[in-house]
């Protein structure tokens, strides 16, 4: 009861107006210090407000709402690489999220390498709508529904011709498809399991690139107003081309203070780590 | 080496066949591919494609000339989201004796393939025979510098006209005259003039004929350029000046060093200029102006329109390709705006101008890419590209016009279905975009637990579902050979019905039942045994059961304990006031063991 009422005079306090600043990140309650950078952001502090959510974020306290209003913090704080670093971040919890798409949708418009943003076609993105729209949980989630239904449906066919699995098929059958085409129990069931295994094929394909990515963390953001990529991990190397805050890239190698970067069009080449965030 | 000629030569490529693959494209040409013997030429290999980074490439043993690397040109673009490059590397060959010479292999490395350009071949011949003389010689110009005197070496410059309009082409061209007389240690080094108040283009190739001057005859080289005045004025174009180094061990023995070193001989430098030539520049006329003019000078200028697509939905870009072409300087060609669009958004994506030196006349065609974003459903028409000009060769005012092409907009929708409005005009109008606003707090602000799908326990609980499969499998095979192998359905139900039986036989023992229990024990043994045999219980005899047992390799004492039961049974039946319920019990008891062990035997 005491610490309700001390949380409570916490966040009164800071609605009324205590700055972000004045609150000791490292042991305020999470909704304090969410609060704060809230209140901070709506009196126009956006770094006051991003560093009290980068706060929780470095307390393991992690919410797509968290990273949304981050990526809106450095975006009205004119850091458009970190913005997009935070929105890409918050899109990977909740890709469906239409403020979020939004507000990405025009920090892109604003990079200076928007060029090297694939913009596909709207046939293209409705086709890998369900490898885009779904965040990794709920592509694992799915993957797993259809193995469990996968390994049933193999069951069934397994079991075909045991008494229980007629009955069954007599029953369940009538909301088959199958009937309409003449097919018999086998010939239903293989279907059945053959379109199981392809579509909870392309969902554990989906899913193991997004917990890959998610584990090699293999996607970055560049932070660096400007970053020249070189040949080689060195300054010495021949500086190929430069990259702009906000762009996105692919990580394939790391080696000291240098990674190797992959973009569109089959540039690559060699930048500093400093200059860029994994997402 | 005579007549070394090593300046500015900008890269003409023959053309030649070419070698395609992957999307690779290398091609070699040559310029001239006539040369007298000393002269030099200029070897061009191009390589374009979809390639990361180019390695030079290897040239074929050339023991019969002088290879010098003349540099390389990059190009880069970026289309449609795929990297082009193309590199050009040139080098300038110089004949040592005459005769036909085809250059190949050419090689190209890109990544672990290898390239070859197509071959080419150079006529070298020997010096003096070759080459002839254009039609007409320098001069017939207003403006020229020939010498008076007989120089053995010397440079002049010459203009095609001396007074131009505005953005007009001035030809201009530097001649260096040798009369074969002099020597020179070096490659001339060229400057060319200064000319403030022109945008200027090199105008490849370099021009080589003979001659005669002051009873004299010379082989000219000839570099041009073309100078666009950019005001009216009148505008100087400077001296160029060619710096040469003389032999002046001519006639002596080249090879005595020490003679050489006594006089002091290691060339002498000379310094080659031209007179500055002064252009004046006219204003354009101020008659015949057409209305809309805003500037623009070309020759014979020609607009054309095209869009990708006539019916687009509302909110689908329709790209529109406006090609300007004539002759003259085409890159201060300017786009004028269109009107009567106000339904769409229109953003400019690019210009590109791709120019020609056709006969040293610079033309070109520039293309302008626009985006147009329709608003709202309706027909329209996007309006003809007019565009005035001036043409100076004409010297009178023009108007290039497109066609106007008609355009359909159908009703749109957006991602998520909702029909998209017109957002402009005179109604509602959105005045500023901004992102959206922050999310409020989600209900629990807790550390971020673990992913479920990186725990061990999700991989324990999705190995369930494989060995449920694999259960099924066995449960299924055994369900079918239970259908369709008697025996081993017997063999599989034996013990169980004959555990039936014994446990009728307790009951009966323990309701006092004497004969029927032992009757149970018997026939729970028999059939038993009958299942595991399967044969019919009534054809079992003691033989046969003893000869089942042994070819089961069953040992003789379970064999005997069998034997022990099924006696006691048939006394009991027969002798049925000997049997009492403790005996009973205690053959249930045998009996139970005596099968057991039989099981256990079989197994």
């Amino acid at each position: 009861m005491r610490a309700r009422l001390v949380m409570a005079a916490t966040l009164v306090a800071l609605l009324a107006g205590v700055p972000a600043h004045a609150i000791d990140t490292a042991t305020a309650p999470p909704e304090s210090l969410f609060a704060a950078g809230s209140a901070a952001y709506e009196s126009g502090d956006y770094p006051g407000a991003a560093d009290a959510w980068k706060a929780l974020e470095e307390r393991g306290i992690s919410a797509p709402a968290v990273s949304y209003n981050l990526g809106n913090a450095y975006f009205k704080s004119g850091d458009l690489g970190r913005a997009v670093l935070w929105y890409e971040r918050a899109r990977r919890a909740t890709p469906r999220d239409e403020d979020l798409r939004e507000n990405l949708a025009l920090v892109r418009t604003l990079l200076r390498d928007k060029q090297l943003i694939p913009e596909p076609g709207r046939v293209r993105r409705a086709l890998t709508a369900w490898h885009n729209d779904l965040s990794t949980a709920e592509s694992v989630a799915i993957a797993s529904a259809l193995y469990v239904l996968l390994c049933l449906v193999a069951i069934l066919v397994v079991c075909r011709r045991a008494p229980w699995v007629n009955a069954w098929y007599r029953r369940a059958s009538v909301v088959s498809p199958a009937r309409f085409f003449g097919l018999d129990m086998t010939q239903d069931l293989v279907l059945a399991l053959s379109l199981v295994f392809v579509v909870g094929g392309l969902f554990a394909g989906s899913a193991y690139l997004k917990v890959r990515a998610e584990s090699a963390r293999s996607e970055a953001v560049v932070v660096a107003e400007e970053v020249p990529v070189f040949s080689g991990p060195s300054r010495d190397a021949t500086v190929q081309f430069n990259v702009h805050e906000g762009t996105r890239v692919s990580v394939r190698d790391a080696r000291a203070g240098w990674v190797r970067i992959d973009l569109p069009g089959e540039l690559t080449g060699w930048m500093s780590a400093e200059a860029m965030e994994r997402i | 080496m005579k007549h070394l000629w090593l300046c500015l030569m900008l890269l003409l490529v023959c053309v030649a066949p070419v070698v395609r693959a992957d999307d690779i494209t290398v091609r070699a040409g040559i310029e001239p591919n006539t040369v007298e013997v000393g002269g030099q030429v200029m070897l061009s290999i191009e390589v374009a494609g979809k390639f990361r980074r180019s390695s030079p490439p290897e040239l074929p043993p050339l023991p019969d000339f002088d290879v010098f690397e003349a540099g390389t040109s990059q190009n880069f673009s970026f289309v449609n989201g795929q990297a082009h490059s193309s590199v050009t590397f040139s080098y300038v060959l110089s004949p040592r004796k005459e005769g036909t010479f085809k250059l190949e292999p050419i090689r190209i490395s890109l990544g672990d393939k290898q390239y070859s350009a197509n071959p080419v071949t150079l006529t070298v011949v020997s010096a003096g025979a070759a080459i002839t003389a254009p039609g007409t010689a320098p001069g017939g110009s207003p403006t020229t510098d020939l010498p008076g005197s007989d120089e053995s070496i010397f440079v002049a410059a010459s203009v095609d006209r001396d007074t131009v309009y505005v953005n007009q082409q001035v030809t201009w061209t530097l001649g260096y005259y040798t009369d074969g007389r002099v020597e020179l240690l070096r490659a001339p080094n060229y400057a060319p003039p200064e000319a403030e108040g022109f945008w200027v283009e090199d105008l490849p190739p370099q021009n080589k004929y003979y001659t005669n001057l002051h009873n004299r005859k010379y082989l000219v080289s000839e570099i041009k350029r073309g100078y666009f005045p950019t005001a009216p004025g009148t505008y100087t174009v400077g001296e160029a000046r060619v710096d040469i180094v003389l032999d002046d061990m001519r006639g002596g023995n080249v090879n005595d060093f020490f003679n050489r070193g006594l006089r002091g001989g290691f060339g002498q430098p000379r310094a080659l200029t031209t007179k500055p030539i002064a252009i004046t520049v006219l204003p354009l006329p101020a008659s015949g102006k057409p209305t809309g003019f805003d500037g623009a000078i070309a020759g014979d200028l020609k607009v054309s329109m095209a869009v990708d697509k006539q019916v687009a939905q509302v909110g689908q870009p329709i790209n529109v390709t406006v090609e300007l072409s004539g002759t003259g300087n085409m890159r201060t060609l300017a786009l004028p705006k269109f009107k009567g669009l106000d339904t769409f958004k229109m953003y400019e994506s690019g210009n590109a101008t791709n120019s020609f030196k056709q006969d040293y006349v610079v033309s070109g065609r520039r293309k302008f890419d626009l985006v147009l974003v329709p608003q709202a459903e309706g027909k329209y028409t996007i309006p003809a590209v007019r565009i005035p000009y001036f043409d100076p060769v004409k010297k009178r005012y023009d108007v290039a016009q497109s066609q106007a092409l008609p355009v359909e907009v159908m009703a749109g929708t957006n991602e998520d279905g909702r029909k998209l409005i017109y957002a402009g005009g005179d109604g509602f109008e959105v005045l500023n975009r901004d992102i959206r606003f922050i999310h409020a707090a989600p209900a629990a602000l807790t550390a971020a637990p673990r992913p479920f799908h990186t725990t061990s326990l999700f991989y324990v609980l999705h190995a369930l579902p494989a060995l449920a499969v694999a259960a099924s499998l066995v449960l299924e095979r055994r369900r079918r050979r239970l259908s369709e192998d008697v025996g081993f359905a017997r063999a599989s139900r034996a013990l169980r019905d004959a555990e039936k039986r014994f446990a009728e036989a307790d009951k009966a023992f323990a309701k006092g039942s004497i004969e029927p229990g032992f009757a149970a024990v018997h026939t729970g043994v028999m059939g038993y045994l009958a299942d595991r045999m399967n044969v019919a219980t009534a054809s079992l005899t003691g033989d046969s059961i003893d000869a089942f047992l042994r070819e089961r390799s069953t040992a003789d004492d379970i064999a005997s304990g069998v034997r022990r039961v099924l006696a006691a049974c048939e006394a009991a039946r027969y002798a049925a006031g000997l049997a009492t319920l403790d005996s009973g019990r205690s053959l249930v008891r045998d009996a139970r063991a005596a099968v057991a062990a039989v099981e256990k035997g079989l197994r």
